[in-house]
């Protein structure tokens, strides 16, 4: 895999399988992450997105490939030695619920190794990224749910990280709350900072992140740029009962086509020339005596795109995969 | 580095300020602990073993024989002795009787009103003539009453005591009248133990010599300050597991901080908690013990031997307690695997009975419990009046189970943190 410049972060043939688990957790994950990218990490639970981050921060040790991270002077780094260039918002809150904001700050500001001025600095910044100055002493367990989650994010950037890691950082929030949260990440991915996002909230994904992976079952299943991803066009129809499988089979023939995903008496079809391909499509439904009763064109969204790629069906199964 | 671990102990000291209730209960309960068992056990563990028991001899008739048996029991270690003279014989002895019902007074002997009389007559006779006075001995039964609840060997012990004593007077008061000479009853202040020339010596290194024979003070003010410092064990696991479950160790092992100083931030404000905990219960056994009664606590010469002792009791309760938050999942399994280990370990080690009470086996086994090497230590420190020197063996036993704990500790942190 080639790593050119911009390249931030690169993933090369990296393999995860937890003791005594049957599969493994990553399998071959290649991933390349520019600098100044909006990141997104997608996948259903149990995918693997926990246990690559972990790996990305340095908390878990892979079976096999690696992980480099370029740092700020050019330098390839692995994880561990990279650790004071990340800055990581775990899903939990993570701080000293008995510790004050102020309190907080300065000593995760300490452990990631600012001193004197610079952590009075970094603190300042940090402080001003949460919009939490007027609440600097006030005990962190007497916070709000959005205010909690914005000092995990105030203290993930005291010490002006290249890459910001974040694990479902909007999770239970109110969406005022989920609304600054995106707010401040645009401005920190403006300024500069390398952004890796996970959320199932995927609406949110497709406003903030430029770039996406999505993964399943421990592999990467897309990956690339969102609107590159998105530009595709759909067609759906819809009929009165069940197409039969030579019809759904017929209609993945059409010549603009790319994907049909078919759902009880429906199918969408993923295309490059919506108008001939709803042509084609419902001359086809003719020819097998059935007349749709719906018919549209339109772009396809991140959820569409989502599920079309991982299906709809429950993942519990995996979820002990990723528990890690 | 150590700006780090510095900076780390210092937030894990303002985390447990924090905590105030947990805080008063590590500092109320040993101190409670101290006081109750120390002076409960007062009587029990009295220097050198001897009970100690109240003992009223009610004198009906103000003659010889009470006197010389109230000298003779005051002689002895076990009896702390109380001589009635009533106005009114029959109304004293039935008060006498309800108080020894009552535990108040735990033995009596009722001396009723011309008992020296009988008793000389009987003795002196026997003495005089002794092939006559044989067929028709009269027998002066001096009654003894006892406290129901007590012991049985306490029981026979004083039995054996008293009756030791009796014989002796008699002898005495038949030795006397063969002689000519007075029966004096004084001659039993020192136990009427003189009667010979040829006498035996108090025997050397008796092995209760070797054996430490603490006080109730010297016992229980170390034993439940060493209770206190490793139940020390609980709180330290249940904050470290709650850290690992808030996510705030895993933020920290994101960053540049090595397992050192996440393990050793914990280190030094317990430790300082512990010996503020030591120093506390050593002050209530100097100062407020005697104040309620029951016997101070004496330091002995080695000052240094105290601080170094307990430091080394503080790092084997700090690296079992880490041991215990790494490998507990839970912080329930943290409190019932912890809180059992620590009280099982302090009941074999001598904290709650003596180890001086136990049967051999028990006491073989008590050498595997640190509690048990700490509290011997204090031991000899306190009633051997031992030095820094004498305590190496205890302090080394100490500081290796705290090595082993810590290096057990740090690799399955290092492990659990980035090598699963």
């Amino acid at each position: 895999m080639s790593t050119g410049t911009s390249s931030r972060i690169a993933v090369e043939a990296l393999c995860k399988t937890y003791r005594g688990a049957p599969r493994a957790a990553l399998d071959s994950v290649d991933l390349v992450i520019a600098e100044g990218d909006f990141f997104a990490l997608l996948g259903p639970n149990g995918a693997g997105k926990t246990t690559l981050i972990s790996i990305l921060c340095g908390l878990l040790a892979p079976s096999s490939g690696r992980i480099r991270l370029r740092a700020p002077d050019g330098v390839w780094l692995a994880p561990r030695a990279a650790r004071s260039f990340f800055g990581l918002v775990p899903q939990e809150l993570a701080f000293y619920p008995t510790l004050s904001v102020m309190e907080n700050l300065r000593y995760f500001g300490a452990m990631q190794g600012l001193a004197g001025a610079a952590l009075s600095r970094g603190v300042d910044a940090a402080l001003a990224v949460g919009r939490l100055q007027s609440l600097q002493d006030r005990r962190a367990e007497t916070l709000s749910g959005g205010l909690k989650r914005r000092l995990s994010l105030a203290i993930g950037v005291v010490h002006s990280p290249s890459v910001l890691v974040l694990d479902e950082p909007t999770a239970g929030v109110d969406a005022q709350s989920r609304r600054f949260l995106g707010d401040e990440l645009k401005r920190l991915n403006a300024a500069g900072m390398t952004i890796i996002y996970t959320s199932h909230y995927l609406d949110e994904v497709q406003q903030l992140c430029n770039t996406v992976a999505v993964i399943d079952d421990g592999r990467v299943i897309a990956h690339g740029d969102l609107r590159e991803l998105l530009r595709q066009d759909v067609v759906t129809l819809g009929w009165e009962v069940y197409p039969p499988a030579a019809l759904i089979a017929a209609l993945g023939g059409i010549p603009f086509v790319t994907d049909v995903r078919h759902d009880g008496c429906r199918a969408a079809l993923v295309t490059v020339n919506p108008e001939a391909t709803l042509s084609a499509a419902l001359a086809l439904g003719r020819r097998h005596g059935l007349i749709a009763t719906e018919a549209t064109m339109g772009h396809r969204d991140l959820e569409a795109l989502f599920f079309q790629l991982t299906g709809k069906a429950l993942r519990d199964g995996g979820a002990n995969r990723d528990a890690a | 580095m150590l700006r780090k671990l510095l900076i780390s102990a210092a937030k894990e000291l303002r985390v447990i300020l924090r905590d105030r209730e947990g805080l008063a209960i590590l500092f109320v309960m040993p101190v409670g602990f101290v006081i109750i068992m120390s002076l409960a056990l007062q009587d029990f563990l009295r220097q050198g073993s001897d009970p100690q028991f109240s003992l009223a001899v009610l004198d009906g008739d103000r003659g010889q024989l009470a006197q010389a048996i109230g000298y003779g029991a005051a002689a002895m270690s076990y009896f702390k002795v109380e001589h009635r003279t009533p106005g009114n014989y029959a109304a004293a002895e039935q008060q006498l009787r309800d108080e020894v019902k009552g535990g108040k007074v735990r033995f009596a002997l009722l001396l009723p009103p011309g008992v020296t009389r009988r008793f000389d007559a009987a003795a002196i006779g026997a003495g005089a003539d002794p092939a006559r006075a044989a067929p028709a001995k009269p027998v002066i039964e001096v009654t003894f009453i006892a406290d129901p609840t007590l012991r049985s060997d306490h029981l026979t012990l004083a039995r054996t005591a008293l009756a030791g004593l009796l014989s002796s007077i008699e002898a005495r008061r038949i030795n006397a009248a063969v002689s000519g000479v007075a029966f004096d009853p004084a001659f039993f202040r020192d136990g009427g133990r003189h009667q010979g020339r040829l006498r035996l010596g108090e025997a050397e290194n008796a092995p209760s010599q070797r054996q430490l024979q603490p006080n109730a003070t010297q016992q229980n003010v170390p034993a439940y300050s060493l209770l206190a410092i490793f139940l020390l064990v609980v709180p330290l696991s249940t904050t470290f597991i709650k850290e690992r479950d808030q996510g705030s160790l895993l933020r920290l092992e994101s960053m540049p901080v090595s397992s050192g100083v996440v393990v050793g931030g914990k280190v030094l404000p317990y430790l300082a908690i512990n010996l503020l905990q030591m120093a506390l219960c050593f002050a209530v056994g100097i100062f407020l013990l005697p104040l309620l009664g029951g016997e101070a606590l004496r330091f002995g010469h080695s000052l240094s031997g105290i601080v170094v002792l307990s430091m080394a009791a503080s790092l084997a309760a700090i690296g079992f307690g880490l041991l215990v938050a790494l490998f507990a999942r839970t912080t329930e399994q943290a409190t019932a695997f912890g809180a059992t280990a620590i009280l099982l370990l302090a009941a074999l080690g001598g904290i709650m009975v003596p180890k001086m009470l136990m049967p051999a086996t028990l006491q073989m086994i008590a050498a595997y419990s640190p509690l048990g090497w700490a509290l011997d230590g204090f031991l000899e420190l306190f009633v051997r009046d031992a030095g820094l020197s004498d305590l190496l063996p205890h302090i080394g036993r100490l500081l290796a189970f705290a090595a082993m704990c810590f290096a057990i500790a740090l690799w399955r942190y290092s492990t659990r943190a980035h090598l699963r």
